[in-house]
């Protein structure tokens, strides 16, 4: 019967080469095994328990140091005309992401003192593109009527960020146009889909 | 049949093993009350709108019942309702049942580093009672794939501390 | 002369089933390189995150059901053919459940990358459980189903050749390699019921708009009746190799022939009625039958275990042939340095540690931590991705050169890929399975939300996302060594008459020795009905009583 091996005569090349082999690719994985092990060990009896929390925010990422724009927010709340964010939602139909904001003054302008509010989205960052085109929203008079914006979005694409412009033209003694620049981060944006 | 020695060993390891695995289940049934969702109700997922899931959110249970509060979730592509647009908020120190629904396709409810962990199956009511020892925001998010967006599902429990409860946020 | 001398009809039909489930392993395997990429927010440009799970359907159906389907056809169509020692009875009929599971491989494959195609109507992003009222074109369920009845043809064809093999042999035992064909197709036959009624009598008639409402529970239990099992039917051709080449790649015999056959009779009865236990965390299911289901389960770490001592004992006889001594220092004999064995030899040790992680998993209320987390793919990375996979990879080292007539080119390499598999599984899989003891989801494009964030166990949640990259960068790299050795062998290889030495001897406790009752086909295959009938019947009447498609949900197409 035929029992006999056939590769004794590995070449020397070769048997070192298994030699490395055998430390790198079993070696590697029972250290990551073993430091993982002693890992759970070692968390179990001396660790405090995981929590889920999210109240380590403020050490965590630098984007929260931009506060993230959210559905029910006060935009601008440092100006005399500040917006309210009405909805912020993604509709998510089967060829394209509809990412839509709708914003509305909190108060009327005061008719003597501003002429209103023209608010400027430069662009809007999603994760694979910029969109490049500007979208504007004007109040004027007495309006208090909400505004809408409507990107539409490639498919899975959700809203990173904004540059917007808000200007605000008063007539008072303080005159003069106000001007801001800002840069809007969107957390989480509530999805629902639609057909 | 001829059977080595070491393999007769062997078998009565394993067997002795398997026993001890089916084992610590059971007593995680019976001593740490570690149970699974089982079979409860049906609901008819297109007539939603006649059950307490028109009406979702935290309630006081009904006098008599086994437990203190009743939490009724809507989960739909691709937000908890309540949940994701504000925490689903409870007590503690009570004993609070949660019934969990969805209009359209699977989802998952799974609050983060807990084993409250559940399938949504539409047609289903997943019902489960917990208690909350300490005040604490946890992490929900669905672990079921439910659509082109499943990735933006997500939300929070707070769990407030008894005292701080404000029972006027209750659904009547 | 090797195999394909010998048969060369079979020899032909084997390599067109080999060279499909290449292509599909080739194709799986990017996906699954960009899966891991975007996932961990290395490259979230490739595709988009709604395409994710169009990928995410391709990476599970061509490598979970495409590749692992037509690889193992290949390998029994080789092992029965040298077994029995005849080619099928008719070879029209073999070619046309070939033709059949690779028109349905084709049409499902094409309704998934529809969905990368923009404003197509023809999307299949359902992933490999398609569970509905998530709705599919209906190509993909209708390419589903011919896969299923091509497989189910194989069978046919093996059993037809076994029984004329038996009118020539009336008394002789049943070939070990063809008793663990045909015991793998028995268990596939009583398997596939579930996903064959699932898919014809449920969804076809819905994707094609007959019905418009469907209850998501019964589908979902269907599918898992046969969802375990086809786990086994991945599995088993694993242990083919282990019991009947291994022992002999490592210069020795099979130690126990009726083993082998104990332990396939136990996967038989007992594959089937366990798969509630994909269904732990489902409402609508007596929480009784998820208990019986959970003690069958654990009871199949017995056939496992009992794989594990027979494949043990033969190597070490094997490397005691080759000079080895002692209790441990004989592993050092075993030939490293051959690249069928280290894969094989490696995919086995990997699938010990799978056995670990599916013991936690097994255990209800313990699963319920990790329930739908990353730790699953983790798990069943360890088990289909590498016992099965590294073994099917392995054992094509010494097998297509049999069926081409061709050495093996590339040795170093060839060499080297299964060690470059196991680094990268490992990183891989150990960060995942930590990532889901964090509670991070599978099946989800951008595991990163705005809510809150993950805390790890231990370590940091971003040293486990490198873990996964480069895990998953080596095992690319490592499929790209193997693609590359097995096609420049099959096409530019040279001719030999012997291009591996493909003698099997036989086993040191032979047949001879194995109880007859082993062979009674009808008595086990009954015995599994019964086990079946005992954990499904009830349970599944009370979801049918109700009505097929009720409670019914309205349909939601991806
Ligand atoms: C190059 C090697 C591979 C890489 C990098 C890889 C990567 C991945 C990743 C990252 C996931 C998780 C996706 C998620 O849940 O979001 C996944 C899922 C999966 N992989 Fe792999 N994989 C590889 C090879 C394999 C092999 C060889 C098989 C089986 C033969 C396999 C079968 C599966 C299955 C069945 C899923 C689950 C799909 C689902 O959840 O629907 N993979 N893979
Ligand atoms: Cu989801
Ligand atoms: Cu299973």
């Amino acid at each position: 019967m035929d029992q006999v091996p056939q590769s004794s005569n590995q070449s020397d090349s070769n048997k070192w080469l298994v030699r490395i082999l055998l430390i790198i690719g079993i070696g590697i994985p029972v250290l990551i095994e073993l430091f993982t092990f002693s890992g759970l060990v070692s968390s179990h009896f001396f660790g405090e328990a995981p929590s889920a929390t999210n109240d380590r925010r403020s050490e965590t990422s630098a984007k929260e140091n931009i506060p993230l724009v959210k559905q029910g927010d006060t935009l601008f709340s440092d100006t005399d005309y500040p917006l309210l964010v009405d909805t912020l939602r993604l509709e998510i139909y089967p060829d394209q992401w509809r990412f839509i904001m709708e914003l509305k003054p909190l108060w009327k302008p005061n008719r003597e003192r501003s002429e209103g509010v023209k608010l400027t989205f430069q662009n809007l960052v999603t994760q694979q593109q910029s969109l490049e085109e500007n979208r504007v929203l004007v109040w004027t008079d007495n309006t208090l009527d909400e505004a809408e914006i409507t990107w539409i979005l490639p498919t899975g694409q959700r809203p990173q960020n904004a540059k917007v412009t808000y200007r605000s033209t008063r007539q008072d003694s303080l005159t003069g146009t106000l001007d801001i620049k800002r840069h809007f981060e969107f957390g989480h944006v509530p999805a629902r889909y639609k057909q | 049949m001829h059977i080595h020695r070491f393999e007769r060993f062997w078998i009565g390891v394993s067997l002795v093993a398997i026993a001890i695995f089916i084992a610590t289940v059971v007593i995680g049934f019976s001593v740490y009350d570690l149970r699974v969702i089982g079979a409860e109700k049906t609901v008819d997922p297109q007539n939603l709108q006649e059950t307490k899931f028109a009406d979702p959110g935290v309630r006081k249970a009904e006098p008599g019942s086994e437990v203190d509060y009743e939490v009724y979730v809507m989960s739909r592509q691709f937000m908890f309702n309540p949940g994701t647009a504000e925490p689903i908020t409870v007590p503690t120190d009570a004993k609070i049942r949660f019934h969990i629904t969805s209009p359209d396709v699977l989802h998952g409810f799974e609050v983060v580093g807990t084993n409250l962990n559940t399938m949504v199956i539409p047609g289903q009511v997943a019902t489960f009672t917990t208690r909350f020892d300490t005040p604490k925001t946890y992490g929900l998010l669905c672990n079921e794939y439910c659509g082109a967006a499943h990735h933006v599902m997500e939300g929070r429990l707070k769990v407030v501390s008894k005292s701080q409860f404000n029972e006027k946020q209750l659904v009547q | 002369m090797t195999f394909i001398d010998n048969y060369p009809k079979s020899a032909k039909i084997a390599k067109a089933n080999f060279l499909v489930a290449f292509i599909a392993l080739a194709i799986g395997g990017l996906f699954g390189l960009i899966q891991a990429l975007h996932r961990t927010g290395w490259a979230r440009n490739i595709i988009s995150s709604a395409e994710y799970y169009t990928m995410l359907t391709g990476h599970g159906v061509l490598l979970a059901l495409v590749f692992t389907t037509f690889f193992i056809a290949g390998l029994f169509v080789w092992g029965v053919t040298r077994s029995l020692d005849r080619e099928p009875e008719n070879m029209a009929f073999s070619w046309s459940w070939f033709w059949i599971m690779l028109i349905g491989t084709l049409m499902a494959t094409v309704a998934i990358l529809g969905g990368f195609v923009e404003g197509s109507s023809i999307r299949a992003a359902v992933l490999y459980t398609f569970y509905p009222p998530m709705q599919a074109h209906p190509l993909f369920y209708i390419g589903a189903a011919l896969l299923i009845i091509g497989s189910w043809m194989a069978g046919a064809d093996w059993f037809r050749s076994y029984l004329a093999w038996r009118k020539e042999h009336p008394d002789e035992r049943i070939p070990l390699q063809t008793y663990m064909t045909l015991f793998t197709m028995l268990m596939w036959y009583v398997c596939t019921v579930g996903v064959a009624l699932e898919v014809v009598v449920l969804l076809i008639p819905w994707s094609l708009g007959w019905v418009n409402q469907i209850d998501p529970l019964l589908p979902r239990t269907l599918f898992w009746y046969f969802g375990h099992a086809v786990v086994y039917f991945w599995l088993l051709p694993a242990y083919f190799v282990w019991y009947s080449i291994l022992p002999k790649l490592s210069g020795g015999r099979l130690f126990s022939d009726s083993m082998a056959r104990i332990v396939f009779i136990i996967f038989l009865i007992l594959s089937t009625p366990v798969g509630y236990h994909h269904q732990y965390a489902d409402p609508g299911i007596t929480v009784g039958f998820k208990f019986y289901a959970m003690a069958t389960t654990l009871l199949l770490l017995l056939p496992s275990l009992l794989t594990l001592f027979t494949v043990v004992a033969s190597m070490e006889h094997g490397a005691k042939q080759r000079g080895g001594k002692g209790y441990f220092a004989w592993l050092g004999k075993l030939p490293w340095g051959e690249p069928a064995f280290a894969g094989c030899a490696l995919a086995g040790i990997m699938f010990a540690a799978g056995g670990f992680s599916g013991i936690i998993n097994a255990a209800m209320n313990i699963n319920i931590l990790v329930h739908n987390t990353i730790w699953v793919p983790g798990h069943f990375h360890l088990t289909v991705g590498t016992a099965v996979a590294l073994t099917f990879m392995a054992i094509s080292y010494w097998l297509v050169p049999q069926l081409t007539g061709r050495k093996l080119k590339n040795k170093t390499l060839a060499l080297i890929q299964p060690y470059l598999w196991f680094l990268g599984m490992t990183l891989m899989s150990n960060a995942m399975h930590r990532g889901g003891l964090a509670g991070i989801p599978r099946r989800t494009a951008e595991p990163n939300y705005s809510q809150f964030d993950f805390e790890a166990v231990f370590g940091t949640i971003s040293e486990i996302k490198w873990q996964i990259a480069i895990g998953g960068i080596l095992l690319t790299v490592s499929l790209v060594f193997f693609l590359w050795v097995i096609f420049n062998s099959w096409f530019r290889g040279e001719r030999a008459d012997k291009p591996v030495d493909d003698f099997i001897p036989a086993a040191l406790s032979g047949p001879e020795h194995a109880p007859k009752i082993l062979d009674n086909i009808k008595l086990w295959v009954l015995l599994a009905i019964a086990l079946v009938l005992i954990a499904y019947s009830v349970p599944l009447a009370e979801m049918v009583m109700d009505g097929l498609f009720s409670p019914g949900a309205p349909t939601i197409p991806v």
